[in-house]
């Protein structure tokens, strides 16, 4: 970092006082946002390295961390699913003459962005409790959480409409119009400007698509602040049902909100998102001299 | 291309090599290739110290060492044999 980012940033502060000395005073501002982009540049690259680094030569406390958060990943992940298409399955209509294992496939996708945020909270809390918290570790976390979050918009702008869309013709056995969540991205933005009856609710689908893919990445902050500010060792698996429990309910509080009440559609779909990070930045605030 | 300036121009701070290399090099992008040819022992750097009346971070000068020259005069001989016979 010291070889990576000081050259960048006192080369930016010498071209800046030059231009100053000179009496440019346009040149100096457009020389200070250009060197302001080329460190930030600079350090992206710096963290993409030291990331690589994390993963190319990890500690033996490291590896024992991020093993046990793999398992722990994996472990509330499957039991999330599992309990999500159970309570989908509990609907089914016995009567449809289709393979029960086609019902469960198209459902995965679904169910993907939520029990995958799952899993990251329990990965980080469990593999956290009782260690010191590291800027590599914290790191390899976050980067980890952004690559869960890209992975699930993807899921929900391209692979959810069309399970979604499976899982219906499935169970009618017969082509079906799309509904609001069959729709891609694009399609919804399109339906918003035609359909104002059906603004409002299309809306919030839209922005919730964008505000779950960020729940990998939000509920880790959380998680991160979480060990930072209290973790103890038999508390860890309640704190992070509270977590996810908590992040749900916010969930279907905001749905209703954003069809029951007049509240901003993009706020309203953002709200869980929102309170967490808050908590996240409070307890991060708490625990800044420790 | 860092070689090239470095050896042409014995020191020069990371801004330096960009302002010479005629839009080839990118302020963004330069800083971590210098550290990885410093790293593989091509140039080194020491930081100068900063004038007594300016604050702010003291500038970094880099220089080649004697395997980067030998390194990039194998490069110039490696490119001079070979593009006459790419150019055929």
């Amino acid at each position: 970092m010291e070889r990576l980012v000081d050259p960048a940033i006192a080369d930016l502060q010498a071209d800046y006082g030059d231009a100053r000395r000179r009496g440019a005073i346009w040149s100096a501002r457009r020389v200070l946002l250009v060197g302001r982009l080329a460190v930030i540049k600079v350090l992206t690259l710096a963290a993409v390295i030291e990331l690589g680094d994390v993963v190319r030569y990890p500690t033996a406390t490291e590896c024992a961390i991020y093993w046990r958060a793999l398992r722990a990943f994996m472990t509330a992940s499957i039991v999330a699913t599992m309990i999500f298409i159970a309570q989908n399955h509990t609907h089914l209509d016995l009567t449809v003459k289709a393979p029960r294992t086609l019902f469960v496939l198209y459902l995965l996708p679904a169910t993907l962005p939520l029990s995958v945020a799952a899993g990251v909270t329990f990965a980080v809390l469990w593999a956290l409790r009782t260690e010191r918290l590291t800027a590599r570790i914290v790191g390899a976390m976050l980067a980890v959480a952004l690559l869960c979050s890209v992975a699930m918009f993807v899921d929900v702008a391209w692979v959810v409409p069309e399970s979604n869309q499976a899982y219906r013709e499935l169970w009618a056995g017969k082509p079906v119009a799309r509904g609001d969540h069959e729709m891609s991205l694009s399609e919804l933005r399109r339906q918003i400007a035609l359909r104002p009856d059906k603004k409002r609710r299309l809306a919030l689908t839209y922005h919730q698509r964008w505000s779950i893919s960020a729940a990998p990445l939000v509920l880790t902050t959380l998680g991160l602040a979480m060990v930072r500010f209290h973790c103890r060792k038999r508390t860890t698996l309640l704190l992070a049902g509270g977590i996810c429990l908590t992040y749900w309910m916010m969930l279907f509080a905001a749905t209703d909100a954003g069809i029951w009440t007049m509240m901003p559609v993009p706020i309203v779909a953002w709200s869980p998102n929102i309170a967490s990070a808050l908590l996240a930045s409070g307890l991060a605030w708490r625990t800044r001299n420790t | 291309m860092i070689l090239d300036l470095l050896i042409e121009h014995r020191t020069m701070y990371g801004l330096e090599l960009v302002a010479n290399s005629r839009r080839q090099l990118k302020r963004g992008t330069v800083y971590v290739t210098l550290g990885r040819m410093e790293d593989k022992g091509y140039i080194t750097s020491r930081t100068e110290a900063a004038p007594p009346d300016e604050g702010g971070l003291p500038r970094r000068l880099y220089e080649p060492t004697a395997l980067g020259r030998r390194v990039q005069a194998a490069w110039a001989a490696a490119a001079a044999h070979l593009t006459p016979g790419f150019a055929r």
